[in-house]
């Protein structure tokens, strides 16, 4: 390899301030404001619709008084431990 | 002791020093094109869906949930036990407990909401989501303000433990709860 | 100017002297905080260990704030402003160009460390390392870690600027030396490593002094590993620059091809930093796409240039061994290597201790899929420990063997303490770290005061096996404390009432 070709490339390396300057802009940029930008504009938990699937339906509200009962009674075995 | 370097250092690399970079790229080009396939072939991948959500509804949002499905109390904490393929909720809370004890049906698949909610405290902190049992250990964040739904299909009937394992105060390591699985 | 200078016997460099004291009151402000850090890693350690379960959970997650923060940080980078005074000056044949200017900043670190060791130790600051929000601290803690950033920043902008003087006055001729080339590249990464932490710090101290409402938890999260693990990588850089003077101080060893070496730094400047990501794997918020790109190095570029460094390290060691006559077969150069300088001992038990056990881990760890499994597991702590203890921290310790004569110009007090403390130590973390990861591979969580779960709510077992490593742990630990132990007594003991050199 011819020797100004050689000194060229050293010189980028030896360039102090370039190798700073994208030290900090090529992670900040891959990084920090992607995942900023990620963060800042992620959508909102439609919370509405969650709530409208845990409503109590109506036919529901008819069978509670056994159901309820049964479920509250004391279950036999609580501590099972099934590996 | 020589420490200067010579005028011009730039020059071509040895026969072994080609080999072993050459090795090394293909290597770490290879890891690294595996991590997109694998989200392709494999079966458990991270999740990709999540949403904000203030503190407040997602407690309320859980209050729901634990009325509607609950089966039975363990120790004061409410037994949920959701239809398959509904969205389900489970938080970490203030007062460093599990909001509930999930019962869930083996081979069904569910959509898991994991956050963190104040439960009677006065802080919703940051919690790790960690099931840990013989046969299976999964972590997930817990992250205040934040919804992390996870696609979960359990395989095996049985009851994991799941307890906390990110920092969370003077209660962290009081932090236990269960997922039951029925077969 | 002429009597600022002294010149080096053994090495024929020329010292500047107020460059020399600001590296002799970091060296030793270095080795207090690793003693303090020690000292809390004694007590963790024998706390984890169930069966003895030293400390009730106040002092342990106390002394764990405490040792993350002067190992991590403290130790650490006062060791590192120590090198960068020392490869900007002394390697350069340079001088500093505005010594006060190092003290201020030295001073700013002693009183950050300071107010950010006090708050920990009387429980106004139990928050863990990582102080996430809503966990709040006193604001004086959050202080003291902003005082020590800047003046660590402020030694970094120094450092720097003894550069521009050397290159200005041609102090040197040529490139920089590899050494100093690297802890410039370990500099850039540190810069982009504290103005991350001032971005977030300073918010988070307004909002703990009820100044600013609230501090988005994911964001924090995002930003404080651009501190938390950037951070680390400043340590794999300096490391990795520390190997190749230690190369070259026991074996006469120089780099055989300067063009290759240099060009795995500069991948190290481009892309080490956004593996702060291997944190955020199972987070919500961030996208497959930015977990993929991030957690792998950029196409595990940076990796590329960690194995670069792996194999030109050993390789500039042969072939100066080989030109010594050592080669008889395939490995004499290797078994006659000087393992009895206990400098070069830590710098090839770092090198073998950081790739295979500390940089392995963290690569596959850091992958989105084994993060599920491993995410907050005493797993990390382990791949931690094998990088920052076994890696850096032991690389830093071989080279006090030659800061101790050269700089303090004392003799090492014990050769015995110094001959045995590397493989004591490396041995030591070695086992420790390994019995940690499989551990985690059990469930077993980092950061835990009692995994036996007793008092919780449900009882909780983990498989009983796990308790076998976690008892190792605690062998290896002590194994690994009294290895720094030595360490820490020799080198005190040197710096003090060793033998002057004159």
């Amino acid at each position: 390899m011819d020797e100004q070709k050689a000194l060229s490339w050293q010189a980028l390396y030896d360039n102090m301030w370039g190798i700073f300057a994208l030290g900090i802009i090529v992670p900040t940029l891959i990084y920090t404001v992607w995942g900023l930008i990620e963060i800042a504009t992620l959508p909102q938990m439609d919370v509405s619709k969650a709530m409208e699937a845990l409503k109590p339906a109506v036919s529901q509200q008819a069978v509670p008084a056994a159901e309820a009962a049964s479920a509250m009674a004391p279950e036999a075995a609580t501590q099972a431990p099934a590996h | 002791m020589s420490i200067t370097v010579e005028r011009i250092w730039w020059r071509p690399l040895d026969r072994e020093e080609k080999i072993w970079v050459t090795i090394a790229l293909i290597w770490c080009l290879g890891t690294f094109f595996m991590m997109p396939v694998w989200h392709v072939i494999a079966k458990q991948n991270t999740p990709n869906e999540s949403y904000k959500v203030s503190v407040d509804d997602f407690e309320k949002i859980v209050i729901a949930f634990n009325e509607k499905y609950k089966v039975r109390e363990e120790s004061g904490v409410p037994v949920v036990h959701p239809p398959a393929g509904s969205d389900i909720y489970l938080a970490g809370t203030g007062i460093w407990q599990w909001s509930s004890i999930l019962e869930l049906e083996a081979g069904k698949e569910y959509r898991l909401h994991i956050s963190s909610i104040k439960g009677g405290g006065d802080v919703a902190w940051q919690h790790g989501f960690s099931i840990v049992s013989a046969k299976f250990n999964a972590n997930f964040m817990i992250v205040p303000g934040y919804d992390y739904v996870l696609k979960v299909t359990p395989t095996e009937a049985g009851e994991y433990g799941l307890i906390c394992n990110e920092f969370c105060g003077i209660g962290h390591h009081l932090m236990a709860g269960k997922i039951i699985v029925k077969g | 100017m002429a009597e600022q200078f002294r010149t080096c016997p053994t090495t024929g460099l020329k010292v500047h002297l107020p460059a020399e004291t600001l590296i002799k009151v970091n060296a030793v402000a270095a080795v207090v905080c690793l003693l303090v850090g020690g000292l809390a890693a004694l007590l963790i350690l024998l706390t984890r260990w169930p069966a003895i379960h030293l400390l009730d959970e106040e002092w342990f997650y106390r002394l764990l704030t405490a040792h993350a923060l002067d190992m991590l940080i403290a130790w650490i980078i006062f060791f590192e402003v120590a090198g960068l005074y020392f490869g900007s000056t002394v390697l350069l044949n340079n001088r500093l160009p505005a010594p006060k200017v190092g003290w201020v900043a030295f001073i700013l670190m002693v009183v950050g460390g300071a107010f950010i060791n006090y708050t920990v130790l009387v429980g106004q600051a139990t928050v863990a390392f990582t102080s996430y929000v809503p966990l709040k601290a006193s604001p004086l803690y959050y202080l003291g870690i902003i005082l020590f950033a800047v003046g660590a920043l402020t030694a970094i902008g120094h450092f720097f600027a003894a550069l521009v003087v050397a290159k200005k006055e041609k102090t040197y001729e040529g490139s920089l030396p590899i050494v100093t080339f690297g802890l410039m590249c370990a500099a850039t990464i540190a810069v982009f490593t504290l103005l991350h932490g001032a971005a977030f710090y300073i918010p988070t101290f307004l909002w703990s002094a009820g100044i600013l409402p609230h501090i988005d938890p994911e964001m924090y999260r995002l930003a404080f590993w651009a501190l938390g693990h950037a951070s680390q990588q400043i340590n794999v850089c300096a490391m990795v620059a520390v190997w190749y003077l230690i190369a070259t101080l026991t074996t006469g060893a120089k780099p055989l091809n300067e063009k290759l070496c240099r060009t795995a730094f500069l991948l190290y400047v481009l892309f080490i930093n956004v593996a702060s990501e291997h944190h955020l794997l199972v987070d919500p918020a961030l996208s497959i796409w930015h977990k993929i790109v991030n957690t792998s190095y950029v196409m595990h570029l940076a990796v590329l240039a960690s194995m670069i460094h792996a194999f030109a390290v050993p390789a500039m060691i042969e072939v100066a061994q080989r030109k010594k006559g050592f080669t008889k077969g395939l490995f004499e150069w290797l078994k006659k290597a000087p393992w009895g300088n206990p400098a070069f001992a830590s710098m090839f038990i770092s090198l073998m201790g950081f790739g295979f056990v500390g940089g392995i881990t963290g690569v596959t760890f850091g992958t989105e899929q084994i993060s599920i499994i491993r995410h907050n597991t005493w797993s990390i702590t382990g791949h931690f420990h094998g990088t920052v203890v076994l890696g850096t921290t032991l690389a830093f310790m071989g080279i006090t063997y030659y800061i101790v004569p050269l700089i303090f110009r004392r003799q090492i007090f014990s050769e015995t303490m110094a001959k045995l403390s590397p493989y004591f130590f490396g041995g030591g973390v070695f086992i420790f770290a390994n019995a940690m990861m499989f551990a985690g591979g059990y469930g077993i969580p980092r950061r835990h005061w009692d995994v036996t779960f007793a008092g919780a709510q449900f009882p909780f077992q983990f498989d009983p096996t796990a308790f076998f490593f976690l008892a190792l742990t605690g062998l290896g630990g002590l194994l690994a404390i009294i290895g720094g132990a030595l360490y820490v007594l020799n080198t005190v003991a040197s710096v003090f009432i060793g033998k002057k050199i004159q």
